[in-house]
C-alpha cells in the first residue's frame, strides 16, 4: 500500500456521508464519553413505546388468542428493536438537520456524544438482528414486513422525501403506520384487509398531527431546510389540508366497527373521540384570523388530543379482546 | 478545515509500525467505556438467552403439534 495515500477522506466520511465536517486529527485520539444512555436515547424511546402499543394491539386483535405468550412477547420485543434501529439510522442522516432545531438539538449525534459513525453502525446491526430475531420467534412473512417498514422510515422517508417534498409526512407516514401489520403477521403469518385498516387508521391520522405541529414549529424547519407544508404552501393551505385530512381520517377511524374485531366500545370510543377530533380540526382551520399565540394554542391543542384519540382507539381495541369481547 | 495531509505518525501506524502516540486514558473515559462494556455483556447474554428461548418454545410447539397430527390420523385410520 503506498505510503503516501491521503487518509483524511476516510476521515473525513464518518458516518458515510459527504456532508459532516472533517474531523481534526486530536479529536480522533481521545475516548468516547458516550454511556449506554445515549445508545438508548438513540433508539427514539417513546417512538418506540407507541409502536409497541400499536404492535400489541395488532397482535391482540388479530384472529384466534395468542397461542404463545412467551414467543408473542418476544416478537414484540424484535419489533420495537427494529423500530429503535431506524430510529438510529433517522439520526444518523438526519444529525446536520437536528442541530439546527430547537427540538431536537441535544440528541446523541449533535450533542457531540456519538460519532455518526457508530450511530449508523449500531443501527444497522440492530436492524438486522431484529429481521432475523423476528423470523425465529414468528415468521418470514412479519419479518419481510419489519424490514420493509425500517427500508421505508430511513432510505423513502429519511433519505428522499424529508428534505425534498412537503408530501414528506404524508408518504413517510406509511412507515409509522405498518406496526399493528406487522404485529399481526406475527400472529397469524398473513396481512389481511382487517390488518390494513389499522394501517390506514394511522396514516391518515399522521398529517393532521404532524401539520398541526408544524404550524408551531414551522421556524425550526425554516432553518433546518426542511420543507413542511407551512414552510412551502404556507399556513393557510395547511390549515385547509389539515380539515380536509381530518374528514377523511375520522370516518375511517370509525369504520373497524363494521369488522369482526371491533365492537361498540370501540365505535363509542372512536365516535366521541372523533366529533371532539373534527371539532378541534375546525379551530385550526378557523383559526388563521387570531393572533399567533391563540393559532399556536389552538394547533398544539388539535397537535395533542390527536395523540390521546390515537391513543384511545388502540385502547379500545385492546381492551375488547382483553376482556374477551370477541371470543 | 482540517489539514489534510498524512500525519506522519497515522502513517506509521497503517504501516505497523509503532508510532510513539501515547493517550493517557482519564476516569471519565475509562467509566464510560466499562458502562458501555457492562451494557453490551447485558446484551449479549439478553440474545443468547432469547434464541435458546425461542429455539426450546419452537421445539415444544412442533412436538405437539406433531403428536396432535399423530393422534388425529390414529383416529381417523382405525
Amino acid at each position: 500500500m503506498a505510503s503516501d495515500t491521503p487518509i483524511s477522506p476516510q476521515i473525513s466520511q464518518e458516518g458515510g456521508a459527504t456532508r459532516s465536517a472533517p474531523l481534526s486529527y486530536s479529536e480522533g485520539t481521545a475516548l468516547s464519553l458516550a454511556g449506554p444512555q445515549d445508545f438508548f436515547a438513540l433508539l427514539k424511546p417513546r417512538v418506540m413505546s407507541l409502536v409497541v402499543f400499536t404492535t400489541l394491539v395488532g397482535m391482540v386483535a388479530a384472529p384466534g388468542a395468542i397461542q404463545n405468550w412467551p414467543l408473542a412477547l418476544m416478537s414484540l420485543f424484535a419489533i420495537a428493536v427494529g423500530a429503535g434501529a431506524s430510529g438510529a439510522l433517522n439520526m444518523w442522516w438526519d444529525a446536520d438537520i437536528d442541530a439546527k432545531m430547537s427540538r431536537t438539538k441535544d440528541r446523541p449525534i449533535p450533542a457531540g456524544r456519538i460519532p455518526r459513525a457508530e450511530a449508523a453502525a449500531f443501527g444497522g446491526f440492530l436492524s438486522l438482528l431484529s429481521v432475523w430475531l423476528l423470523a425465529l420467534t414468528a415468521n418470514y412473512v412479519a419479518a419481510g414486513l419489519l424490514a420493509f417498514t425500517i427500508f421505508f422510515y430511513v432510505v423513502i422517508y429519511s433519505i428522499g422525501l424529508k428534505r425534498s417534498t412537503p408530501q414528506n409526512i404524508v408518504i413517510g407516514g406509511a412507515a409509522g403506520a405498518l406496526p399493528p401489520v406487522v404485529g399481526w403477521a406475527a400472529m397469524t403469518g398473513t396481512a389481511p384487509v382487517e390488518a390494513w385498516l389499522l394501517f390506514t387508521i394511522i396514516f391518515l391520522w399522521t398529517p393532521p398531527h404532524f401539520w398541526a405541529l408544524a404550524l408551531v414549529k414551522s421556524g425550526d424547519y425554516e432553518a433546518a431546510d426542511v420543507p413542511m407544508m407551512p414552510n412551502v404552501r404556507g399556513e393557510a393551505h395547511t390549515r385547509r389540508l389539515i380539515w380536509l385530512y381530518s374528514l377523511i381520517f375520522v370516518p375511517i377511524a370509525i369504520s373497524p366497527v363494521l369488522f369482526p374485531f371491533a365492537g361498540w366500545v370501540y365505535g363509542g370510543v372512536a365516535t366521541l373521540g372523533g366529533v371532539l377530533f373534527l371539532a378541534r380540526a375546525w379551530a385550526v382551520y378557523r383559526g388563521g384570523e387570531e393572533d399567533r399565540a391563540a393559532r399556536d394554542k389552538v394547533a398544539m391543542g388539535l397537535f395533542g388530543f390527536s395523540i390521546f384519540y390515537l391513543f384511545s382507539l388502540f385502547l379500545a381495541l385492546l381492551v375488547e379482546h382483553w376482556i374477551g369481547m370477541h371470543g | 478545515m482540517a489539514d489534510e495531509t498524512p500525519k506522519p505518525d497515522l502513517i506509521e501506524a497503517r504501516e505497523g509500525l509503532a508510532t510513539g502516540e501515547h493517550h493517557e486514558v482519564t476516569p471519565e473515559e475509562q467509566k464510560a467505556r466499562k458502562r458501555r462494556n457492562m451494557a453490551i455483556a447485558l446484551g449479549v447474554v439478553t440474545f443468547i438467552v432469547l434464541v435458546y428461548s425461542t429455539t426450546l418454545l419452537r421445539l415444544t410447539q412442533n412436538i405437539e403439534a406433531n403428536r396432535n397430527a399423530e393422534t388425529i390420523g390414529q383416529v381417523e385410520i382405525p
